[in-house]
């Protein structure tokens, strides 16, 4: 009997540690109260006090070194395992086009100053407002945080967690992720949201040896934090269906936001093909039909209304009519 | 006498030429008429053509109940087999667009339309 409660006490404390492996642990408090170990957000005023008719946050800043500001009244304190971002998460002030961080490390946000600035997204940098980097050393160890920009509940769904929220994707004013105001709401004023996953090693993911998860079957290139042959997963497949095909967000985008090319998620993570809707830019697009010289007396057209992958197009039948 | 003789000539002329009026009216009026009913005729054979062309593309999976295009199926088949299959003596193309511009078929190979190559479109024949 003794051994048996014993067995559930222990399965009790193995089921609380892994969730709690999995999930970010934060909390909004006066700025004074987080823990001395907490990676801490400062937030502009009132979104801590939620008062009627207060205005969004200006500003998420992070790290007391650097925002340690009367301007910021409220914290998003947060215990392990957001730790892993402050310990990979660095500042680089004046930064240049050719120098923005120090070492290897990725450049994340662009800050247009210390105090209350907007963010803005890595490829947006600019350097006559941009003054300080938000660095991340991502995700070379054993250890990584993956974060991503999104307007819908995808990265939600897929276990992520929201760190902030932006008033626009690519130079957004920022809010927490749960802030209510009394008189409009948080989602209208903030669509965007940063999402972070935590992964501290592929017991986050659970990967299968073909660099899918357990949790979910879809690709992970974070698998290869345990499972070195996943190393050259491509990140767009991050998310996809093994087998799948995905847009390359590196190629060139037509008329439609249609990129060029796609990529085959299975091994080898090699395999492109041209996309079926990419429209070749080109001088003219406008249609003109006309027949080999002496061909067709006329040509006479039928339009249907079809679907391709379920955007809607027009399908011309053109017949050369020689009755 | 001789007046009213010249008076009567001229009268007759008048009639002759309003005659010849109408006689070039009836016989213009009738071309038209018969321009526009073969051109309708064509139109009509041509839609019809056409909507057996559509309704083959369905039983060959091109494109199913929903008006789904599969555009690799599109491709890879044979207007001219579909051509015979249906016994049609015109030759045919298809061509899509979007907001009035062309959306090439197949941008790896500039495959603007699928179907004869007596057809041209925007300066490639279809294939």
């Amino acid at each position: 009997m003794l051994k048996r409660i014993f067995s559930l006490i222990l399965l009790f404390q193995i089921v609380s540690f892994a969730f709690a492996a999995e999930n970010l642990q934060c909390e909004w408090k006066p700025q004074d109260q987080c823990a001395q170990n907490d990676t801490v957000l400062h937030v502009h005023s009132n979104v801590f006090n939620n008062a009627p008719n207060s205005q969004p946050s200006e500003f998420m800043s992070s790290h007391v070194s650097i925002f340690g500001d009367s301007n910021y009244d409220t914290a998003l304190c947060c215990t392990s395992p957001l730790n892993i971002v402050e310990d990979r998460l660095s500042f680089y002030g004046e930064p240049t086009s050719n120098n923005k961080c120090t070492n290897n490390d990725q450049p994340l946000f662009f800050l247009t100053n210390y105090t209350n600035g907007i963010v803005a997204l890595n490829e947006t940098f600019n350097s006559a407002i941009h003054n300080t980097v938000i660095c991340a050393d991502l995700p070379t160890t054993a250890s990584a945080v993956r974060l991503e920009i999104d307007n819908t509940s995808f990265f939600e769904q897929r276990g992520y967690q929201c760190l902030f929220r932006m008033s626009n994707d690519i130079n957004g004013r920022v809010s927490s992720c749960a802030a209510e105001y009394s008189d409009f709401g948080i989602t209208g004023q903030y669509p965007y949201a940063v999402w972070a996953q935590v992964i501290e090693s592929d017991s986050t993911l659970r990967c299968n040896s073909d660099c899918t998860s357990k949790l979910d079957n879809r690709v992970y290139s974070s698998c290869a934090l345990r499972i070195p042959s996943c190393f050259d997963v491509p990140e767009a497949c991050d998310g996809s269906l093994y087998g799948g095909w995905v847009d390359l967000p590196t190629t060139p985008v037509d008329v439609y936001g249609n990129y060029k090319e796609q990529i085959n998620c299975e091994a080898p993570w090699t395999e492109t093909r041209l996309n079926p809707l990419y429209i070749e830019p080109t001088e003219d697009s406008s249609i003109l039909v006309e027949s080999v010289e002496g061909e067709c007396q006329d040509i006479i057209s039928q339009q249907y209304s079809v679907l391709v992958d379920n955007i809607p197009y027009k399908m011309n039948i053109y017949i050369c009519n020689n009755n | 006498m001789e007046k009213k003789a010249q008076s009567f000539s001229a009268d007759i002329l008048v009639v002759i030429v309003i005659i010849l009026f109408g006689a070039l009216f009836l016989v213009i009026n009738q071309i038209s008429e018969t321009n526009d009913e073969n051109l309708e005729q064509k139109a009509r054979e041509a839609n019809l053509e056409s909507k057996e062309v559509y309704e083959e593309l369905k039983v060959q999976g091109v494109l199913d109940g929903q008006s789904n295009v599969d555009i690799n199926k599109l491709i890879s088949s044979d207007m001219a087999d579909i051509k015979e299959e249906l016994g049609i003596e015109n030759e045919f193309a298809i061509v899509f667009e979007k907001d009035g511009k062309l959306v090439k078929i197949d941008p790896a190979t500039n495959l603007n339309c699928k179907g004869s190559s007596k057809i041209i479109v925007n300066n490639e024949p279809c294939r």
